[in-house]
């Protein structure tokens, strides 16, 4: 399993399931041996939390008696931590002490799980992903959902995506496809029209349709949005080789897309 | 005009151990009606010399033991790391059986029942007492 793709999704629904659920302060969620998969920034890092992972892992290895542990609750002074083991990995949130224990739990035992093996199996299938050209969608529907979609999407898109191409520009037939997931890109200086992708996948691309470089890429959306932006490598070094498409805010409001989701991208490329 | 000052009276230490005692035998009796309930698998009572041990399986005294220290233990550290402050009570749910820990004054208080046992009216009946 890709292990960063995983990480990613996972703190994208934590980030959902905290927005749904008012009560859930933090969360985020580790491994039986006691690995942090992924979280709130701020509450997943740094040695207290390792500490508070070992400390409840012992207690788990003393937990025979009572036939594994499955679920934790402190009931705390100035709020609540609640700890729920979900297949081999465990869920800890911290509620605020007016917390709806009821919503919390539903949402721990039942929604939890459900967004975690659908997560586990769209990782799965980018794992199994590579860089050669895909099957391309059904261009009927591509065209009729773009069509739908233009006419409802702002100016500034609508404008960019009617610039008319230099004549000795094209998109090819056959040009190669992938699917990267969608890292959100603020800032000051942030050029809405400019996206940003892993040198190694632009490099391939120049070499699958034999050109010097890759200045541009159609964005297609599982809802069907398309959009058309310059493209860069990932200057974040952190972000490189992750199989990220980092797209600006902007562009992602425009084309309702969020951090962790996936999309198409294909290169567009100048005929020589 | 000067205010007047409020009259404080200090209890003796002998009337607050009294009422320490009362209160822990309170405790035990509230433990005693619950223990007799259906459900409840039996109780850990462990003060700083002293521990009472009401379990009806008595071959898993030391496992339960074992639990209720590392459960103490653990959420001492867990509150301490999410500023939780004081503890009122921890709730664990194993497969088979649930524990409720408290502490009262400064006894440590596991008590272990079936999973369709209500913790919330054990819980009150203990704060009650």
């Amino acid at each position: 399993m890709n292990e960063e793709v995983y990480a990613i999704a996972v703190e994208s629904a934590l980030a959902e399931i905290q927005n749904t659920c008012k009560g859930i302060d933090w969360s985020f969620v580790f491994t039986k041996d006691a690995t942090v998969i992924s979280g709130n920034k701020d509450r997943a890092t740094g040695p207290e939390i390792a500490k508070s992972v070992t400390s409840f892992k012992n207690l788990t290895e003393k937990s025979t008696a009572i036939g594994g542990l499955d679920q934790l609750w402190i009931n705390g002074d100035s709020g609540n931590v609640y700890i729920s083991s979900i297949d081999d990995t465990y869920f800890i949130s911290g509620t605020s002490k007016k917390a709806d224990i009821d919503s919390i739990r539903s949402i721990t035992n039942v929604v939890f799980p459900t967004i975690k093996r659908v997560v586990e199996n769209v990782s799965d299938s980018i794992g199994k992903v590579s860089p050669t050209p895909s099957k391309p969608l059904p261009s009927k529907t591509i065209e009729e959902k773009t069509m739908e979609v233009e006419e409802r999407e702002e100016k500034a898109l609508t404008e960019q995506e009617e610039v008319k191409k230099p004549e000795d520009t094209k998109e090819l037939k056959d040009s190669p496809s992938q699917q990267l997931i969608v890292d959100e890109l603020g800032g000051l200086f942030v050029r809405a029209d400019t996206v940003q992708v892993d040198s190694e996948v632009l490099k391939q691309w120049s070499t699958l349709l034999n050109v010097k470089e890759v200045n541009e890429v159609d964005i297609e959306t599982f809802s069907g949005k398309k959009a058309e932006c310059k493209v860069k490598t990932i200057s974040d070094s952190k972000a490189e080789g992750k199989g990220l498409i980092r797209i600006p805010d902007k562009t992602c409001k425009l084309l309702g897309l969020q951090k962790g989701e996936l999309v198409r991208v294909k290169p567009i490329a100048k005929e020589k | 005009m000067p205010k007047k000052k409020s009259l404080q009276v200090e209890e003796p230490a002998d009337v607050k151990a009294e009422v320490k005692e009362e209160a822990k035998a309170d405790l035990r009796e509230a433990l005693d009606n619950i223990v007799t309930e259906e459900g409840i698998i039996g109780y850990i009572l462990k003060g700083p010399t002293s521990a009472t041990v009401d379990l009806k399986d008595p071959s898993s005294i030391i496992d339960y033991a074992v639990f209720s220290s590392a459960a103490f233990e653990s959420s001492d550290s867990l509150s301490h790391l999410f500023a939780l402050g004081k503890i009122h009570r921890v709730v664990l749910e194993g497969k088979d059986i649930k524990v409720l820990c408290m502490t009262v004054d400064d006894q440590r208080l596991s008590v272990f029942m079936e999973k369709n046992v209500d913790h919330n009216s054990i819980n009150k009946k203990l704060t009650q007492s």
